[in-house]
């Protein structure tokens, strides 16, 4: 599995845990407007669970910007690669 | 000065399937004193639900900040009911209470400006109230309005 591919996989299955969805919901496109369990209690989780899954340390200005699937990806790959 | 009203509601049991979670959020996102209140309550995760719930409102109710992240409080009071203050930069922006129905917490919280005495409690009369119209299958539709400097009718 491709460093991409295993960063979508954990973060599709972090989403489906933390916002009680379905895996096979999650994925390019899933977002904060259209899943009615992203409450802000549940974004708190979210960002708790990828910092501890990734071991990252997330800014306040990027806390804010995880609205979806493709911006959380984008941001795990991002630190992974050191940028 | 901040002169809105904020109003949350939290399912008080949001929390209670992540097991351990409760300790790590309450060290991520609190301060000392909100993390001190939180250990004195007899439910971790409860305890944050209702921090959380208060930060929610006193941001709704414009306490200057950017988001619920950036609002400190200082609260007194237990799981059940209590009330406290909304801070920026060592400045009270707005005061608060909350009170638990059952499966709920309700917080409710006004700017500083406002000074009428007791408006936080009456408020969350009326919140309270509503909360268990609604769990009972009784909505009512009921439309609030009052400016600041005005009571609620």
């Amino acid at each position: 599995m491709s460093g991409t591919a295993d960063v979508e996989a954990r973060v599709r299955a972090l989403l489906a845990q933390v916002l009680d969805v379905p895996a096979s919901d999650v994925g390019p496109g899933f977002s904060e407007a259209s899943t009615a369990t992203w409450t802000s209690l549940n974004h708190l989780m979210l960002v708790s669970q990828l910092e501890s899954e990734f071991g990252l340390f997330l800014s306040n200005e990027q806390i804010r910007q995880l609205t979806s699937f493709d911006r959380i990806v984008e941001t795990v790959a991002r630190h992974r690669s050191g940028g | 000065m901040a002169d809105g009203v904020g109003v949350d509601l939290e399912d008080l049991d949001a929390l209670a399937r992540f097991d351990g979670a409760a300790d790590r959020l309450v060290r991520r996102w609190l301060d000392g004193p909100e993390q001190a209140w939180c250990r004195r309550q007899a439910d971790p995760a409860r305890a944050f639900v209702v921090v959380w719930g208060c930060r929610e409102a006193a941001f709704k109710a414009g306490a200057g900040a950017r988001s619920p992240d950036d609002v400190r409080l200082r609260l007194v009071g237990t799981l059940a009911r209590g009330h406290g203050r909304a801070l920026r930069g060592g400045r009270v922006t707005a005061l608060l209470g909350w009170r638990a129905t059952g499966r709920h917490m309700i917080a409710v919280a006004v700017g500083a400006a406002h000074t009428e005495p007791d408006l936080v409690d009456r408020l969350l009369s009326l919140a309270v109230e509503e909360d268990r119209d609604a769990d009972s299958g009784y909505r009512r539709h009921r439309v609030h309005r009052h400016g600041p400097g005005e009571a609620p009718a």
